[in-house]
């Protein structure tokens, strides 16, 4: 491997560190269609995820 | 706390903006010299946000053996974003428009996500006025140093019509970037802008002052409508309240749907945020940074008030 790759994976590395962990934040929302104001069906909902190597 | 600026002007997210960008440019191009002077806060926020793009982008080079792009990389550290980029009331944006079916997914986000690079295009002329709209609008209703610092990349996902869910998205491997639906109309993209502008925000606030909330207490989310741990938690009760901070202040400009709209999503927010008061208080207690727990709990009062 190109000797400026393999340093910057080294960088890359030592900078991440213990900072292993990726945290997603998603929003979705939705206000119904149905002329408003909304019926409580509607899906709103926040998901705030991460996953292996970066499992919380 | 006397203007919402206030709430966002943040002296450790200032520090780690820079020194962060800094660190990243000195791993992306190590034979260039780099500015020891601190920058304006929002030319650091935005060097920030794109330094990550550059780093993503040149790691992903790195690790598939594509030398070309690589080396694309180190001679575009901030990933040539500012020749994509727009001029707007909180600052140069990069706003892009990519085909979803070819964003990247990886271990580092549960979502797709999108990295500038050398293929990058600024999105068409349509979404750039509509992303330059949304930046007044959320300007004019005093979220412009939230949006300046917080919303620099903008990556367009699908048009829907009011009513339809719309999906947007951070991930704190690319700080500063929103992922977004949208519905054509500058004023409700900026509702969305402000929601993902705060995530990024309390991201960037928990890492600057070293605050670990940990996910062994858990609160009932009614926007989910299930516990979740402090940590998603206390992002809801910041970035929902600062959406109807917003809805409440552009209302009266808006008419016949829009405003039917926003105000129906800000009765549905006032009755889940009503719901988690007492839970709130609990979890605030989780956050160690005085100032910080401050800030958080000051816009949760005033969206309580609206």
């Amino acid at each position: 491997m190109d000797d400026r790759i393999s340093e910057f994976l080294a960088a890359v590395d030592a900078m991440r560190g213990d900072d292993q962990d990726v945290r997603t934040t998603a929003h979705t929302s939705s206000v119904s269609a149905e002329g408003w104001p909304i019926h409580e069906t509607a899906d709103d909902s926040q998901a705030l995820t991460a996953r292996e190597p970066h499992q919380r | 706390m006397p203007t919402l600026a206030a709430a966002f002007s943040f002296a450790p997210i200032r520090s780690l903006h820079h020194e962060r960008a800094r660190r990243i440019r000195g791993i992306v191009q190590p034979v260039a010299s780099h500015m020891a002077v601190t920058p304006a806060p929002a030319v650091a926020a935005a060097e920030y946000c794109l330094a990550h793009h550059a780093l993503e982008g040149a790691e992903s080079a790195a690790r598939n053996g594509d030398t070309a792009t690589f080396n694309w990389y180190r001679e575009h550290p901030d990933g040539n974003a500012l020749a994509l980029a727009i001029a707007t009331d909180v600052g140069p944006r990069v706003v892009v428009a990519p085909d979803l079916r070819r964003l990247p997914r990886s271990t580092i986000s549960e979502t797709p996500y999108y990295v500038i690079g050398p293929q990058s295009s600024a999105a068409p002329a349509g979404l750039r006025e509509l992303a330059e709209s949304a930046f007044a609008a959320g300007y004019a209703a005093g979220f412009g140093e939230l949006l300046g610092a917080h919303a620099v990349v903008v990556c367009f996902l699908r048009r829907k019509v009011l009513g339809d869910t719309l999906d947007s998205w951070t991930i704190t491997r690319l700080p500063g970037t929103v992922f977004c639906d949208h519905v054509g109309d500058p004023v409700v993209l900026a509702r969305d802008l402000v929601h993902e502008a705060a995530h990024n925000w309390l991201n960037d606030a928990f890492a600057a002052t070293s605050c670990r909330i940990s996910d062994e207490s858990c609160f009932y989310s009614p926007w989910k409508r299930t516990s979740r741990p402090a940590f998603g938690f206390l992002h809801a009760c910041w970035a929902f309240p600062l959406t109807m901070i917003y809805a409440a202040r552009v209302l009266g400009e808006t008419d016949s749907d829009v405003h039917r709209f926003l105000a129906a999503y800000l009765d549905q927010q006032r009755r889940r945020l009503a719901q988690t008061i007492d839970d709130h208080a609990r979890a605030l207690a989780l956050v160690t940074d005085t100032e910080l727990r401050h800030r958080l709990a000051a816009v949760y009062r005033e969206a309580l008030t609206l």
